[in-house]
This record gives structure tokens, sequence and C-alpha cells, in this order.
């Protein structure tokens, strides 16, 4: 094909992996510091054959002081200057700088070392600023080339039009033959192929017209030559007079697999004339389009693969999706990791509790306690340290605190909270306080969608169960005795079209109907010194019994949230010793099994029951009657209760069946 | 099961026949070491108008005793893509992605998307008979994940 016009060159484009920018911020931090002067680093480009447009790789390895040594790959030296304000890398002189790295190639034509080390002919510079607070990279690249030289193009040919397929080959094996830093431009006899490395211009500089000038292109279009040329053209126009103003013959080299042999099938034959006049380039341009195809620097954050905080949440969500892909395809992580929980009590149950939350990606945790981290603590309460200790630390802060040293991801915060109970009189010095405090705990139990009660009392329970019921969240309470837990969900109120099948054997009680903590306590809390196997009275524990209850009562509220029916789930209580509940009873259950109301564990005999009871129409916490006085009266209520348990019972009609035996128990003996 | 010797040794031969191919294998790591080198390769690709480039390493997963592939996707500013931007970039959209994970690189330590190797050893049992039984397993697994060996390989095994 015959041509006229000048021939046109494809740039590089570049491609940085990312090895390369966890590199250049260790550097940064560690070695450059504050350090403008620039350093030099390692760029690669391809003959191989891609469908993409030519482009210089960076990646780690581009910081070593030898180049990577890499089948089809030619190393380029480039220099990377790294400013340390945004101020000094918009302000830098751009032209100056691709200028100044010209002339660097200039030099080394002048001063005959690219004649040994062709690769020098190539250069790259970057210029780089990053902002390692919000992880921002801004870079330019420029790939340095004169901006007045020209070509005139003769013809532009594949060079299967010149050569048949044994010539083909024999370039091939000669190409291959030649070593890798020689491979960026060489010369090759036009009859026998042999190739002669660049600096034969000097002897061969009367018989150049007898050899190909060659250089190895990382473009692929049949039309265009790679950007390298222009600089190849630049050092012929110096060491080869006679070839000023005459037509040159190049071989474009360009590697491809063509039925699974290696071929130079889409190598170019270019013949175009160099042009007469010569001297050192004044301007040197290159500076790379940005996306946005203008003349302009590029950004890129790296914050999620960068900044281990990202980094640690990512692997935590994965390992949660992977249950996901690989066992749970419904489960729905996002209503588990956006569940707001709160946890009361922040002893042995609510560390155990708050570390399971986080196994299950829960991010917002908030713990209420109103003791300080004591000696005795560390040992048994998973999230404390002897320091807290001898800090003094108010626990709900010290696990808050301790939560987001294992994960920072998590949104944890502490209240140091003494909750309000029933017959501890409120006087009336502290009347205010107390006034504060039950809305503290109100504007927290509001905001959170399930609720933990954790404490090592019976008596602060009573608040927050009734308030729990009140706004509608979800509340589990676990509670240890010596050898013995409880874990269990309070029954939730309203109606539902909840249309729950029956199971042979099986009670089946509705989770509107299910009872709560106190519906199985015949007395108000207030004046429990009688001796209860589960009671809070006791706080010398089996230390693994909290760990126990402290999981189960989080796997329970997580089942609880992946059940189409929420709290509403029905609960299946045992009422025939043979009775088992199978794959295929028609059981309520959720993608992760059934929902027990309640489980009672004994660690004495290593067993456990799951009861199921129905709320108690005299319950002294979740009754109508006493949900009704807090609806109207409010605060007024409360302080009656709290200067007296007696209204509790009073109200509830539990002062008549005080004589009544405890007849709840029975459920428990009943199902073993 | 596949000890490291012989891992090693599959690893250089594909090594060698990947230079002939100018395939664009690489040894990187300690090659001294056990467990130290791993096969290496980046393979450009674009994917809607964008230039991606998928870097490929197949290690030696010591608890298993066989070989791992593990991958990550980059663009060409060097940003990662995350799991769910290379599950589409893969066309796995709709299917469960059973074996897909991630993991760290036992060489470079940092998060690689990863093959999960449980399977991997009833495989290397099926392909006993191959010379080089670490080919015959690449060419079978490569492709779920974008990776196609040349069939020039299958004459080493
Ligand atoms: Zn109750």
């Amino acid at each position: 094909m015959e041509q006229s016009q000048l021939l046109q060159f494809v740039p590089f484009s570049s491609c940085i992996n990312h090895s390369f920018w966890n590199k250049y911020t260790e550097i940064k931090l560690d070695v450059d510091k504050l350090e403008e002067k620039g350093r030099s680093i390692w760029g690669y480009y391809s003959y191989i054959e891609s469908q993409l447009s030519p482009f210089i790789e960076v990646d780690s390895t581009s910081f070593n002081i030898k180049g990577a040594d890499l089948k089809g790959q030619l190393a380029v030296a480039g220099k990377l200057f790294n400013k340390n304000t945004i101020e000094n890398f918009k302000d830098c002189d751009k032209m100056g700088l691709i200028k100044a790295s010209g002339d660097e190639i200039w030099e080394n034509i002048i001063n005959g070392k690219c004649l040994k080390s062709p690769g020098l002919l190539n250069s790259f510079v970057v210029l780089s600023f990053a902002d390692l607070k919000k992880y921002n990279y801004y870079y330019w690249f420029g790939f340095p080339a004169p901006s007045n030289v020209n070509l005139k193009l003769n013809v532009i040919e594949d060079i299967s039009g010149k050569f048949n397929n044994d010539q083909m080959d024999q370039l091939y094996v000669n190409y291959s033959n030649l070593c890798e830093d020689q491979k960026h431009f060489f010369l090759v006899h036009k009859e026998h192929f042999e190739m002669k490395h660049l600096e034969a211009v000097v002897d061969l500089k009367d018989t150049l017209d007898q050899y190909y000038m060659a250089f190895s292109d990382a473009c692929f279009d049949p039309k265009y030559s790679g950007w390298v040329l222009k600089n190849f053209m630049l050092f012929l126009m110096y060491y080869c007079d006679k070839l000023r103003g005459k037509q040159v013959d190049f071989l474009s080299f360009r590697v491809s697999r063509e039925n699974g042999k290696i071929s130079l099938l889409k190598s170019l034959l270019i013949r175009a004339s160099l042009p007469e006049e010569f001297g050192k380039p004044e301007a040197w341009i290159g500076w790379e389009r940005n996306e946005r195809g203008k003349m302009g620097p590029r950004m890129v954050n790296l914050k999620s693969s960068i900044d281990p905080q990202c980094l640690a949440e990512t692997a935590v969500d994965l390992n949660l999706k992977l249950m996901k892909w690989r066992l749970l395809p419904d489960i729905d992580l996002e209503k588990i990791k956006n569940a707001k929980c709160l946890l009361l009590g922040s002893g042995t149950l609510g560390c155990s509790v708050a570390r399971v939350l986080l196994g299950w990606g829960v991010r917002q945790i908030k713990f209420v306690d109103n003791s300080t981290v004591s000696y005795s603590n560390p040992v048994r309460q998973s999230l404390f340290t002897y320091e807290d200790c001898v800090a003094g630390k108010p626990k709900a802060q010290a696990a808050a605190d301790n939560l987001k040293k294992i994960f920072p991801g998590v949104e944890s915060e502490g209240y140091n909270l003494t909750i309000p109970m029933p017959g501890h009189p409120v006087g009336e010095s502290t009347l205010e306080h107390t006034k504060e405090t039950v809305d503290k705990l109100r504007d927290l139990i509001v905001e959170s969608d399930v609720v933990f009660l954790l404490m090592d009392s019976r008596e602060s329970r009573w608040l927050p169960t009734l308030l729990g019921l009140v706004y509608g969240k979800l509340v589990l309470n676990a509670a240890l005795g010596f050898d013995t837990y409880l874990v269990m969900r309070h029954g939730v109120r309203g109606e539902t079209q909840n249309c729950s099948n029956n199971v042979k054997g099986f009670k089946m009680i509705k989770g509107n109907n299910l009872g709560c903590y106190f519906c199985n306590d015949i007395t108000a809390p207030g004046n429990s010194l009688k001796d209860r196997s589960l009671d809070q009275q006791c706080t010398v524990t089996r230390p693994g019994i909290s760990q126990i209850a402290g999981a189960l009562v989080v796997e329970l509220a997580i089942s609880i949230l992946q059940h189409k029916l929420g709290g509403f789930a029905p609960a299946y209580y045992k009422m025939q010793k043979s009775a088992e509940i199978c794959e295929d009873s028609a059981v309520e259950d959720c993608i992760l099994g059934v929902l027990p109301h309640s489980l009672r564990g004994f660690l004495s005999t290593f067993t456990q029951v799951l009861p199921a009871t129905e709320k108690y129409n005299q319950c002294i916490a979740c009754s109508d009657s006493i949900v009704e006085a807090y609806r109207t009266k409010g605060f007024e209520f409360l302080l009656n209760v709290f200067n007296s348990s007696q209204v509790l019972e009073d109200m509830t009609g539990l002062t008549e069946m005080y004589t009544l035996k405890d007849n709840t128990i029975m459920d428990m003996s009943d199902s073993e | 099961m596949l000890d490291w010797e012989e891992f090693s040794k599959h690893l250089s031969q594909m090594k060698s026949l990947s230079d002939e191919l100018l395939d664009g294998w690489a040894i990187l790591g300690k090659t001294g070491t056990e467990n130290g080198a791993y096969l290496a390769k980046k393979v450009p690709r674009l994917f809607e108008e964008a230039l991606l480039l998928f870097e490929y390493n197949v290690v030696y997963d010591l608890s298993y005793g066989v070989p791992k592939l593990c991958f990550n996707v980059f663009r060409t500013d060097g940003s990662m893509l995350q799991l769910n931007e290379c599950i589409h970039v893969l066309g796995f959209d709709g299917e469960p992605v059973l074996v897909l994970t991630q993991m760290d690189h036992p060489v470079l330590q940092r998060p690689f998307f990863t093959l999960h190797p449980c399977k991997t050893s009833e495989f290397m049992d099926f392909c006993s008979n191959s010379k080089n039984p670490l080919v015959s397993w690449l060419s079978a697994i490569g492709p779920t994940v974008g990776l196609n060996l040349a069939n020039e390989y299958s004459q080493c095994t």
C-alpha cells in the first residue's frame, strides 16, 4: 500500500499493578518520607500480542535495583517524582519534567550508553502525590518523545507480503536468540536475516542500507507504529548521518501465537523517510491523557485494598458470605449486620455475647453497666485485661473500647448506668438522677433492635423487660446459676396472621403468647433473698457457663432475625416423651432451624431442655395491667414500683395468689 | 497428594514450556525453600471497554498438599476488583460460587481470590496418570476463572 503521509504512532498508556502502590506506600512511609528528589523505577512492555493498546506496566518489582527478567517483556528505566503536597503536585513544571527526562535520553544517545543498552532510548516519568489519610493516589505518566521529529511514510505492510513462511521462521529463530536486553532496537540483515546488536551501527555506517532497522513493538495495530520508534529515529539521525533525508526500512517485531505456533505474522515492514534537518530536540511530549481524554492527572482511591481496617471488614464479611454461598443461600446477612444490639450488663455474659455478635458480623453494639473492671474480671470476662483493672475503667466503656481493638469496624459505645430496680426506693435527692437514667435507658432501648438482658441481678431486669415489650423490641435473656443456665426470648405483643402448624406430640405457642423472664416467677422482684436455682444472687458460677449461655443467647437471637415471623415465631413444647421434631414435621422453623422459647442447661449432667411457657396473665413485668399502667402514668408509675415492689403484686393480683405453689417448674421436669 | 518436591518439579517443567511458548509464566519467590516459590502470570483482558489485568498465581497448599490457584484482578490504576465485581467479570452471576473464596497467599501473605483446595486432592488422584498432574489440574480448573491454558501444554501431560 503506497502512502505519502506521516507515520502515526500509538502512545503508551500506563498500567499500574496493585503491588506497585503497596510498595510505593511502604517506601514513602519508611524510606523517602519527605524526600522529593526522584526515584529510579522500572516499567515493562510486552511485544507479545494482546488485543489491547500498548501499555507500560509497573509493579512492586519496579522499585528493585535490577529490572525483572521476564520472557516477552522488555524493561524501561523510568523515574518517579513523588510530591509531598497536592500543591507541589499541581504546581510542578510538567513541561520541564518531561523535557528533563527527554534530555536524559539525548544524553544517553550522545554519550554512547544507548549503543550498549538500547533500552535507554525508552523512558518514562511518573509524577505522583499520595494522600495517605484518605488513600487517594494522584499520578500522571509521561512517555517522552521528541515533538518535532516526523517520518514520511511510504509503505506500511505485513511482513507476510515480503517474506515466505520459512523466512519468517528463520527471523523468529534469530529473534528469540537475541538477549532480552537487546531486543528493544537492533539490526536485521536484509538477505540472510543475521541480527546485530544496535551498537553495530557505528561499524556498519556505510552499509546500513543492507539492514532493516528493527525494534520490538508493543503496538499491534497494523496501520500504526508503536511510540518507541520516535526515539529510535532520533538515535538513527544522530549515529547514521547518511540516512538523514533517506528512505529507511524498519521492521516492527510483533509476536503472536497463530494456531498454537509462535509467529511473526503480525509484524510490519515500514518504509519511511527520515527528515533532513536534525538537531537536539527543543521540546519533548508524551504526557498521558487521563480517563476523560484530557491532558491531566488521574486519581485512584485504594482505601478498600490498602487500608487495614477496610481489609479487616472485607475479610469478616467475606467469611460470612462463604457461609451463605456454601451452606445457607437464603440467609439474610444484611439483616444481621444492621441489627442494633443493646447489651445490658457488661460482665461475663456481656463479653461473651459481644464476641459472638462480632462473629456474626453485627456492627452496632452498645454496652450498659454500672461497675468498674475489677481484678477478678479479666480471667472470666473475655473483653477485659489486667490494665483495665489497674486503670479502674468503667466496664461498659472498657468493653466498648476493647471490642474496637478486636475489630475496628464495629461501632461500639459504653454507658455507665445503674438501672433502677423495684423495691429500691428513690430518695428526694436522687429523684432527678433516676428520671434521667430511666429516660436514657428508654432511649437506648428505643434506638436498638435487639435487647440482651445480661445483668447479674434479677431485679434490674424488670425495667428493661417492660420497656422492651412496650417499644416492641426483641428481648433476650440469659441468666446463670452455679452450674445451670437459662437462655430465653421474651414473648412479643401484637397481632399477626401467623398460621402456625401443630405438630403431633408438641404444644405450639405463638410468639405473641410466649412469656417473659418473670412469667415463671410467682413473687415480685425486690425481696428475692430466698434460694433459687437460676437466680442472680449466686455470682459464683462454673467458668464455662457464661461462655455457653452467651453463645446460645446470640444464636437464638440470630435465629429469630432469620425467621420470617421474627419475634412472632412460635415455639414448640414437647408433650410426649417420644415425640421428635423431624425433617418433615411441619414445624414453623427458619433456615437455621427451630426457635425454642427457652433453653435450660445443667452442667452437672451436661443436659439441656427446651421448655416453652405461655405468658402469665398476672406477670409482674409483662402483663397487660403493668403495660397499661406504664403507658398511662409513665415515670410516676415506675417511681411507685421502685419505692415498693409490693405495688406490682397488688396490681396483678399476685398477692391473693401468693399461697399457690410454684408450679411453673413443672414445665422443665415434664420435658425431660 | 503432591509433595513439595513434585510440585516444584512440575512447576519448573511448566515454566520451561511456557518460555518456549512465550506464554508469560514466571517462577517467583524463593525457589530453594519449601513452599517459597510460585508460578505467576498476568493476563490483560478487555472488559466493558476497560483494561483489566488478571494476575494468576499457582501456589502450593501445605495443609492439603495440593496446588492452589489464586488470582487478583486490577484496573490500570492499580485498584483491585472486589469479589462481587470479579464474580460479575467472570460471568458467575446467578450461579452459586461453590469453590471461590478469598485466602491469604502463602508466600505474599496478602489476600487473593482462591479456588478452595478442598476438592483438589480428589482431582489430583483422578489425573494420576498424567506426567504432569499440575498442568492437567490447571488446564481443567483454570477456565472457571478465565484462565485457559494453550493446547500445547498437553504435550507434557
Ligand atoms: Zn412475663
